[in-house]
Formats: structure tokens, sequence, C-alpha cells
């Protein structure tokens, strides 16, 4: 029996698993397999299911929201991006690197991108040495996707969507415990953190302020001590 | 006899005061990390024998870009008697699939991984020892069966190899041989670890999933292997579905009786 080459046999499998040759083409090249062509073209089955698999486990938050929504549209998006970005890395969350970017590059709706982006900051986060900067970083929503993405992770939440309200929240490590920490970022927690580690004044900050004003605003408004004429005021009197 | 460190088990296993004699962790979830999984490698490390398992070397065709780069440091952190992983292909060139693919038995392909093995076991200063793979389909171009392609390979490269019985299990079922038969083909004179582990079906064929208790099957097939082999070391393998660890525990203190009594 002639035999062809590894190297040719590699090239032909990489073609069949990417979809870019049926089973019957590679038999045509490589000879037939003994176990039959049906047996042979399970294989791009099984790694397309692997590859789907590794992106829904790690934006499950994402993909509950999305399909919340509308409903085939995650997988839609996931299949593209991962037709757009084969899995080069040997590491299965590495895969997922891009989504983020390839969302908002296909104009994903704001609380996708921001599910997507808040699981993978939290996987960075954790996979960042105490020591860098960068294990401690802010970040700005303008829906709820830590709450949701929690109610999704930890309690089983299978429908629904992140409410649409800004949340500003630090992301980081714990000197302590290496477990993830995600709080409320404050004015002050910016100003410590930029002040005792060094951290440069994060872009965030004068969102931050601003919000923080102005829920003061109304807080004050609420207690009667501020008319809402001046409340509303402050709204536009402050820098966006 | 140890256990897969799986995530969901962390908090349990550093609780646990039932006996755990060694773990097996997944390479690629620590290989070249800093952050969390350092400090979590540090905490098992310090009460357990760690020994790490690969998915990602990809010996049948080569390793991925920057695989090896880290290995060596990666396991003297370790300090493990040896390493796994598979005899398989996962990926080609800058392609990765994150599947353990089979790889058409000759003589070129015993080469290449002879060759490979040797290149990862100088990178990564410990022994390899090689895994039997579970494969739906046989590679066109094949001219030696499993257990010659194994054993050629084990003695060529002068490494030992990991018998995982349920893959043995399935093969033979999903390829309509006896299961009995293909172990006493298996050159069990070169298994250095045995794995043990579930599976499911699906139609007509069985999945190696990892997501059940061991089968009876399998288990016969274990004390068949001690009874001809003497002790190995064992471990059980539970990847999907994973249940408490008190029930993965009692898997292995199920093996470990066995051993006993029959190795």
């Amino acid at each position: 029996m002639t035999t062809v080459s590894l190297d040719v046999f590699l090239a032909q499998m990489a073609r069949l698993l990417d979809g870019r040759s049926s089973a019957q083409q590679v038999e045509a090249i490589l000879g037939p397999s003994p176990s039959g062509t049906s047996r042979l073209g399970l294989y791009p089955t099984l790694v397309e299911r692997q590859q789907r698999s590794v992106i829904d486990d790690f934006y499950v938050a994402a993909r509950i929201a999305a399909e919340s929504a509308a409903p085939g549209r995650f997988a839609k998006l996931r299949d593209s991006f991962l037709r757009a970005h084969p899995p080069s890395h040997w590491a299965p969350p590495r895969a997922g690197e891009q989504f983020g970017a390839f969302l908002e590059s296909k104009s994903a709706s704001a609380e996708l991108v921001e599910l997507v982006d808040y699981a993978w900051t939290r996987h960075q986060v954790v996979h960042t040495a105490i020591e860098d900067p960068a294990s401690v970083v802010v970040r700005h929503y303008t829906h709820r996707v830590r709450e949701f993405s929690r109610l999704v992770e930890r309690e089983g939440k299978t429908k629904g969507r992140p409410a649409k309200e800004p949340d500003t929240c630090l992301i980081g490590r714990s000197r302590d415990t290496a477990q993830l920490v995600v709080v409320d970022a404050s004015v002050a927690a910016l100003v410590v953190l930029q002040v005792l580690e060094d951290q440069g004044w994060s872009d965030e900050l004068p969102h931050v302020a601003r919000e923080s004003m102005l829920e003061e605003a109304q807080r004050l408004r609420d207690l009667g001590l501020l008319s809402e004429g001046r409340r509303a005021a402050l709204a536009g009197w402050l820098p966006r | 006899m140890g256990i897969g460190l799986r995530r969901e088990l962390f908090d349990a296993l550093l609780a646990t005061h039932r006996r755990v004699d060694w773990l097996e962790i997944i390479t690629e979830n620590f290989l070249g990390l800093t952050g969390r999984p350092a400090v979590l490698l540090e905490k098992f490390r310090d009460r357990w024998r760690l020994v790490p398992h690969g998915v990602g070397l990809s010996v049948g065709s080569e390793a991925p870009a920057g695989y090896l780069d880290g290995l060596g440091a990666f396991l003297d952190q370790v300090d493990p008697p040896w390493f796994s992983d598979h005899l398989c292909f996962s990926s080609v060139g800058a392609r990765t699939w994150f599947d353990l693919l089979p790889l058409p038995r000759h003589d070129e392909s015993i080469q290449r991984v002879v060759s490979n093995v040797k290149a990862a076991q100088l990178a990564a200063r410990r022994p390899l020892i090689l895994e039997n793979i579970t494969a739906y389909a046989e590679m066109p171009g094949s001219s030696v069966d499993e257990a010659t392609f194994l054993g050629r390979i084990a003695s060529e490269a002068g490494i030992g190899l990991l018998l995982d019985l349920n893959n043995l299990y399935v093969n033979a079922v999903n390829h309509g041989l006896k299961p009995q038969a293909q172990l006493e083909q298996f050159p069990l004179d070169q298994v250095r670890q045995i794995h043990l582990a579930g599976h499911s079906r699906d139609g007509s064929l069985l999945l190696d999933t990892h997501s059940a208790p061991v089968s009876a099957a399998v288990w016969e097939l274990y004390v068949q292997t001690l009874k001809q082999c003497g002790p190995i070391p064992t471990l059980i393998e539970w990847d999907q579905q994973i249940p408490s660890l008190d029930a993965v525990l009692d898997e292995a203190d199920k093996a470990r009786a066995l051993m006993e009594r029959h190795g």
C-alpha cells in the first residue's frame, strides 16, 4: 500500500478539521479510513463542538444575555468569530482573546461587548503577577455586567440581560488570598490607588467623579436641600 | 492512588482529611502562568506530589510555538517524577484544535514522535510518558496495530507509557474488538501509570467524556492489569459533570483496594 507522508496527512487533516475539505476528499488523497468515511467525518464535528464549548464556557454570561435578547444570535457571532480567528494558542482561554474586539467590529450591543470584556478582564487580572500594576484595573460599564455575571456564574441564572445602568468598578486580585476582588470604584479609591500604588490617573476618574457628584446632588435633592432646577443644571455643568 | 486536580475540587481538596496520595494537574492550566495559578500551584505542591499531564504537546506533529520554552522551568517548579501527554497530534503549524487527534500508525509517524519526544524531554529535563488516546476512526495509511505502534515508540524513544484503560475499552467497543484481547496485546511491560475514567454513549458510539464513574468493564480490565503487572501508580480522571470530592475519592479508594488485593 502506498502511504502518503506524515506532513501530507497533517495538512489534509487540517483541511478536514477546518471544514475546507470533506472526508471523501481527504480519503481520495490519503486513502480510505478502515473505519469508514462517516467515522473519519466525525472529527470536524468533534473539534467544532470542542472549540464552541471553549467560547461558550468562557463567556457564559454573554451567551445567556445574547440568547435572551435574540435566540441564535450568540451562536452566529461565535461561529463567525471562530472562522475569522481560528484558535492558534495551546491555552484554550486564549482562543477568546479577540472576541471583544471582534464583537465591536460587528457593532454588537454594548451589553454584549461589556459582558465579554468583564469576563476577559477578570481572566487577565487573575493571571497577572501581583507586583504588576495590571493586577488592579478600572472598568466603566454602561450596564450592570458584574451583577449579571455573578447571577449567571454563581447562582445559575439561565435567562435575562444586564440592566442598563452605569457601573464603574475596580477589578483586582487580593494580595492576601490571591482571590479575585471586584468592588465599586469610588473617587477616593481611584485617588488612593494613584497615590499609594502609583497606578497613574485612571481615565475613568472624571467619569466616576461626575457620577459621584450627580448621585450626591440627587441625595441632596431628596433631602430637600437642593432645588430640582439646580440639580438638573449640575448635569449640564459637569464635564462629560 | 491519585486524582485529577480540577477547579471544581480546589476548595474541597484543601479542606479534606481523606487520603489523596498525589494529584495530576493539567499542564496547560499552569504552564507559563503567573498570578493566581502560580499561588494555587504552590499551595497544592506543599501538600501533595503533583504530576503534570498535558494535552497540547502534539508529539505527532510538532509542539506549538512557545510551548517548550517554559516547560523546563515549570517542571522544575513542580518537580514531578515524570510528566505525561498523549500519543496524538493536536496542532499543525499555527492552528490548534484542543482535541487529541489520532495519527496514522506507520514508520514515519514513529520516527516523528520519537524525535519530538526527545526534544520535549530535553526541554523538560524530565522523563515523558505517553498515553494511548481514544480514536473514533482509524486514520488512513496505518501499517501496524496500536499495540505495536505504542510499543515501538516506547522502545525507540526509551520512554514509559500511560495506559488509559477507559480509552482502551472505548476504542475496542467502537471498533468491534474484544477489550480483553486488546489489553493482552498492549505493551504492559512499558506501562508506568494507569488512568481510570468513565465514558458516555452517543448513539452507537462510546465517547471518552470522563463524565461518569468508572464502568464495571473497565474495573475488570484494571484487575487484569494489576494481576499481570503488579501495583502501578493509578489516577482517577473526572472532567465533566464533576461530582463531589467524596465521590471522586470513593473511586480512588476502590482502585486502591483493588491494587492492594490484586497488585
